[in-house]
């Protein structure tokens, strides 16, 4: 499959992204069109692009601290996903963006991503995965210094999985995995998200998905109530965790929704030297909310 | 070259050469502590501090004198009482010139008052000190969020009424939702109590076990203060004259009744009950310490003498450790530098931040595996004889004021050495908030 290289002047938003997309939901059901059942072998990159003083306070309030030199990771995720976000929105997309589930997010963070600096943004979908429940898409974003030649590895590159419930683009259906039987060990830290997270992350993200911001508007897309942004999480996870050099690999895998406000109870465990696993979960209810890990690169 | 007679080696501070001197304890003094929003709902840490500093300047008739230095703190502190310690001194009947400052090493603020200002009368820098600590959960500070400090700072420099305008229409009602402090620990999010639940659970201690010391303490405690041991530790303040939290009629069967409080996640294994655990305190205490030459020219008493103190912290975020679990490391470094051992000890005392703290400390000395490993020991620390334990009851009854638990139990301690004699040898072990502790060795005199 030959892959083409589009280029954007401007890293796309994502609510217009969303609004788009949703309309062309319905449109959709009207005609009964049939999305292609392939990838569109499309490369989207935005060159010349920067994240600026004004993301960085929003984090500040959202979040926490930021060294301008040295951002997080969750971050640079927030300020480059427009452009993975802008494949899966496209009329063209094998699955459609609205009502997609993020699944689990992979990122090596190889170097320092400094804020104001040029940065050379590509995103590409590689790969349609059949799930039990859909289909899985991956989204691959790599982030490279805009000076920095082709062959060299990006400084920062992400894979996010999405899946479609009950779009079956392949014949293949998966077996749904067996659950594990899981006790929820002792926990080493507890999180404590307000009623108001989801939109407070909202803010930090411009990922106004309904499903985070209320009760009403989560429940009108079939959730038991906000429900909290899984990159939130994330950002939790590795909140006074990430080298200031970078050199780390992280991974998150979502479990149960956690519905705001909520208590989540946090295990931190070194698993080897320097990587540690890290499980979250509903105290009172026992189901895990997510599985996630932070590891040195090679580790 | 100069005609003036040298001063000889042997009467220099250790500073220029001398030797070393002992640190004595002269005597202390506390208000009763008193549970939060209670008997001092309307008092502040100020108020407080400085009736525990004059109870003690009137004790030893201190009144216009200079004192070398006094070093107290207070963790729940508002930033306009940033100066507590010399604004409590200007205000107390010792001489304006005494020079204060503030500490704050969380539950063991007192401790470390005591420490450095032991070791500053033993380099001869100082002869006499006040050390010590209060605290307030009644009048602890209450803060705005940050957004509405960044409106209210961009509303300070606002130059133009338009600048003001856009400035206060930033406000959103979430912004003046108060934010208390000290909710729990800032890296892991859980309370103390939360914390010290797993370390209990994890060492295995019982409900029974617990809630024995709990009675125990309260049972001492009131004992002590019928046998007349805190007539010379305890000045009476607003109305109160005992502890408010001590129940002389505790015991294990009444404590067996309540519902635990900590740790529910443990289900049927949860032990930790507001009986077994330390309540939210209010109250003060000031310990005097010198030189045995200060003391003497005052005819004062010495009760004991301060050996040394150890610090110690523990790697507790991700469960290492327990939070509360410093002190397990201190001691044995102490007691090893001194050659001594547990059993040395004529009395020890185990700040009672939960019983849980407590029998955690005991059971961990007690584990060969874990002294192996952990402590580098070459087998068990040992045990610790219950009868020399908190001997007159601990923080469990009397309450736990943060930063005033130190000088309480150094107060007590040094009392308790003095009346059984020159050499006898006590222990004081504080745990802290930040998996922090110190611990302090002191002789009788």
């Amino acid at each position: 499959m030959s892959v083409q290289t589009r280029t954007r002047d401007a890293m796309p938003a994502l609510a217009p992204l969303y609004a788009g997309a949703a309309a062309q939901a319905g449109r959709d059901a009207l005609s009964r069109r049939s999305r292609p059942a392939e990838l569109p072998g499309l490369r989207l990159v935005v060159a010349d692009h920067r994240i600026d003083e004004d993301a960085l306070r929003r984090w500040r309030e959202g979040v926490g601290p930021v060294d301008p030199d040295a951002l997080p990771s969750v971050l640079v995720h927030t300020q480059v996903f427009g452009a993975a976000m802008a494949l899966m929105a496209d009329p063209e997309f094998p699955l459609p963006l609205p009502g997609m589930v993020h699944l689990t997010n992979t990122v090596t963070h190889r170097r320092p991503v400094a804020a104001g600096r040029p940065l050379t943004v590509s995103a590409e979908a590689v790969g349609l995965v059949p799930h039990h429940a859909g289909t899985a898409v991956d989204l691959l974003v790599q982030v490279r210094e805009a000076d920095a030649a082709d062959d060299v590895a990006p400084a920062w590159e992400g894979v996010s999985r999405y899946l479609a419930r009950g779009v079956h683009v392949s014949p293949l259906r998966p077996e749904r995995p067996a659950r594990d039987e899981w006790t929820a060990p002792a926990p080493t830290a507890q999180w404590t998200l307000s009623g108001g997270a989801g939109r407070s992350y909202a803010r930090v993200s411009g990922d106004w998905n309904p499903i985070h911001l209320s009760g009403p508007t989560a429940k009108a897309f079939g959730q038991r109530g906000a429900i909290a942004h899984g990159m939130l999480l994330a950002a939790r996870m590795l909140q006074s965790r990430e080298p200031a050099e970078a050199g780390f690999r992280w991974e998150i895998g979502f479990e149960a929704p956690v519905v705001l406000p909520a208590r989540v109870a946090v295990r931190y465990a070194e698993e080897a030297a320097g990587a540690t696993a890290v499980t979250g979960w509903d105290p009172r209810r026992g189901r895990r909310h997510f599985t996630g890990s932070i590891a040195p690169i090679g580790g | 070259m100069s005609t003036e007679p040298r001063t000889p080696a042997t009467d220099r501070p250790a500073l220029a050469g001398g030797a070393l001197r002992p640190a004595v304890v002269v005597g202390s003094n506390r208000i009763p502590f008193a549970r939060a929003h209670t008997a001092y709902r309307e008092v502040t840490n100020q108020e407080m501090l400085t009736a525990a500093i004059d109870g003690l300047v009137a004790r030893f008739g201190l009144q216009g004198e200079r004192l070398g230095q006094v070093t107290a703190g207070a963790v729940l502190k508002h930033p306009r009482d940033f100066n507590l310690t010399r604004e409590c001194v200007m205000g107390s009947a010792l001489s304006s010139e005494t020079p204060a400052a503030d500490v704050q090493v969380a539950c063991a603020t007192g401790m470390e008052a005591i420490g450095t200002l032991a070791d500053k009368i033993r380099l001869g820098r100082i002869d006499s000190a006040i050390g010590g600590g209060v605290d307030s959960i009644s009048d602890s500070p209450v803060s705005y969020t940050d957004g509405a400090r960044r409106v209210l700072f961009d509303l300070n420099a606002a130059k133009t009424l338009k600048d003001r305008v856009r400035a206060v229409s930033r406000l959103r009602p979430g912004h003046l939702v108060p934010q208390p402090a000290g909710a729990g620990e800032p890296r892991t999010g859980m309370s103390m109590g939360e914390h010290q639940a797993l370390t209990t659970h994890e060492w295995g201690i019982t409900r029974q076990a617990q809630d024995e010391l709990a009675a125990a303490s309260h049972q001492r405690l009131a004992a002590a203060y019928d046998a007349g041991v805190m007539d010379d530790l305890v000045t009476p303040f607003r109305g109160l004259t005992r502890d408010n939290n001590l129940r002389p009629d505790s015991s294990v069967e009444k404590l067996a009744k309540l519902k635990p409080a900590f740790g529910r996640h443990l289900g049927d294994e949860a032990t930790m009950t507001a009986g077994n655990s330390t309540p939210l305190t209010d109250g003060a205490s000031a310990v005097l310490l010198s030189s045995e030459g200060w003391a003497a020219e005052r005819g004062l008493p010495v009760l004991a003498e301060v050996v040394d103190v150890e610090n110690a912290a523990v790697d507790f975020v991700d469960g290492r450790d327990g939070l509360l679990m410093a002190p397990v490391y201190a001691v044995p470094r102490l007691l090893d530098r001194h050659g001594l051992t547990l059993q040395d000890l004529d009395f020890v005392e185990i700040h009672e931040a939960f019983a849980g703290t407590v029998l955690a400390t005991l059971a961990a000395w007690e584990d060969e595996s874990f002294c192996r490993e952990r402590l580098g020991l070459s087998g068990a620390l040992g045990s610790v004889d219950r009868a020399k334990l908190n001997v007159h009851g601990s923080s469990l009854a009397a309450g736990h004021p943060f930063a005033a638990t130190g000088g309480r139990v150094v107060g007590l301690l040094s009392q308790t050495l003095h009346q059984a004699g020159e050499g006898s040898l006590g222990l004081v072990s504080v745990c802290a908030a930040g998996g922090q502790g110190i611990v302090a060795l002191l002789r009788g005199r």
